[in-house]
């Protein structure tokens, strides 16, 4: 059996979107031969046999799917079992919850043919079949213009042999090892290229507001990549704050606070307020709307800056 | 001499897969009942439904709703509910995902066993295009007591898309059905 060209390596830990992305993927205009799929996946016998099993790509031998022993643990693990696992020279990592078009696997070769060596970024967008969840006041998804600074993994390429030579994903990191795997990239003299035509399309998922605070209080961990990888302050509102909004949000509650003793102090509040009030767009319903959603939203905010003070404390560095 | 069967038949709007079995049960002797409203762009007409009772239920105003994406027509679901619930039904039929979060709830208040038909192909455009649809589409898939297709492309495409397994059951075979709902009553 002839080597493909390519690995496609998802580590997986929503069943049904990942069933949904094996449907994208079958869909691929890459040759069949040219690429594999490996799966690695916590999922108990009865789910991996209902979603994975008996789907085409495991049934044609193009998907392996891979259960460590000790169940799917954090991606960085699931992802450097998945490498590892991998037959091709090129190894292409999304997520479970992304749906790539048709050509993407080529056009990620393209670029990757175009630029040997390179570390190959996609283009990652809301899914457009899901437009209309961003109704929803507190909403997950991700748009990813290449080559941006995370080098995100729902669309990117490496070659397995700069994976192996970087030690493969830092285990340690609970969140951001695609940021920290990308630097040590780049540190090690590689470059970063873009590939604009090989896109891939986020879910976009509404979350209640303690849903959305439980899942993004993990973010604190994001210190821990912070303290390895000091450069990524210059990203940072002040080499600080890890978002604008947190900046923000910061002053309008000292602007708050100081408004009793001194009234002027409450203009501090507009640099949060302006851009929330108008995300919606500038209609009065949409403003209304959009004022309504500022409440939980800023809870949602304050609990990522408080989360973050937490990881600066355990990985003794301050980003909020 | 038996009881008749009492069927309640969710559908949100009119002449489809729902009035054919509504029906098709009416002729074997069954007591349907056809839960539909006078939903916007349709008419619910009784003409040719036979011996079939029509139920609307009140609908609440849902616009608020409806505006931000959520569901399909939330403002019905109350008064599905509250309609299952007065009509003393052995069963609950639903042809659509929503229908079907109806029909379970009412099971799970204590009424009937709920059966939901999946009426049309899934698509990948159609799984999660909404607020709520996914997660509705998900309970009535694993929390009804049957889930059925009308075809096999559709059953193909449940298969294909949220990985369960319908039962292909044409709407208007009701001997078929009067004998599905006999085992989920037993």
């Amino acid at each position: 059996v002839s080597e493909p060209r390519l690995t496609d390596v998802v580590a997986a830990t929503r069943p049904l979107r990942l069933r949904w992305l094996l449907n994208a993927l079958e869909e691929q205009t890459l040759a069949s031969e040219e690429w594999e799929l490996v799966v690695v996946h916590g999922f108990d016998a009865p789910t991996a046999a209902r979603f994975l099993s008996d789907h085409r790509l495991a049934r044609s031998g193009r998907m392996r799917a891979i259960a460590p022993p000790a169940g799917g643990g954090p991606p960085a693990r699931q992802r450097n079992a998945g490498w590892r696992a991998a037959r091709a020279a090129l190894v292409a990592f999304t997520d479970d919850d992304c749906r790539p078009e048709p050509d993407w696997l080529e056009r990620l070769l393209d670029r990757a043919a175009e630029a040997p060596g390179a570390v190959v970024q996609g283009a990652t967008r809301p899914d457009p079949l899901e437009r209309d969840v961003f109704a929803a006041p507190h909403v997950h998804t991700l748009e990813v213009d290449p080559p941006g600074r995370f080098a995100q993994t729902c669309n990117i390429l490496y070659s397995r042999e700069l994976i192996e030579r970087l030690g493969g994903f830092d285990q340690r990191a609970v969140v951001g090892e695609d940021i920290d795997l990308s630097l040590r990239a780049q540190e090690a003299g590689v470059a970063l290229v873009g590939a604009p035509e090989a896109v891939v399309s986020h879910a976009v998922e509404a979350h209640t507001l303690p849903g959305f605070v439980r899942r993004n209080v993990r973010w604190r961990h994001l210190a821990y990549v912070v303290a390895r990888h000091p450069r990524l302050r210059r990203d940072c509102a002040l080499g600080v704050f890890w978002k604008q909004s947190h900046l923000t949000l910061v002053l309008a509650l000292a602007g708050a606070a100081g408004a009793r003793r001194s009234m002027p102090l409450a203009l501090l509040a507009l640099p949060y307020l302006v851009p929330e009030l108008v995300r919606r767009g500038g209609r009065p319903v949409d403003v209304a709307v959009a004022a309504a959603e500022v409440p939980g939203r800023a809870v949602n905010e304050l609990a990522e800056v408080v989360a973050m003070a937490a990881g600066s404390a355990r990985y003794g560095t301050l980003v909020l | 001499v038996s009881e008749p069967l009492r069927v309640a038949v969710l559908e949100h709007d009119s002449g489809g897969a729902g009035e054919r079995l509504a029906a098709a049960l009416a002729a074997e002797g069954a007591e349907v009942a056809l839960l539909a409203s006078r939903a916007k762009g349709g008419r619910v007409s009784a003409a040719g439904v036979g011996r079939v009772e029509l139920v609307q239920p009140v609908q609440v105003p849902d616009l608020p709703l409806r505006l931000r994406k959520i569901g399909e027509a939330p403002g019905r679901m109350p008064g599905a509910l509250l309609a299952l619930a007065r009509g003393r039904y052995d069963i609950a039929h639903a042809f659509t995902a929503q229908d079907a979060a109806v029909a379970v709830a009412w099971s799970r208040l204590g009424g009937g066993p709920a059966v939901f038909t999946q009426r049309e192909p899934l698509t990948r455009a159609n799984v999660a295009d909404r607020r709520w649809r996914l997660a509705t589409l998900r309970l009535a898939l694993e929390r009804s007591d049957a889930v059925l297709a009308p075809d096999e492309a559709t059953a193909a495409s449940v298969r294909r898309w949220m990985a369960a397994n319908p039962e292909v059951l044409e709407p208007d075979s009701a001997a078929a059905h009067l004998a599905l709902y006999a085992g989920l009553r037993r």
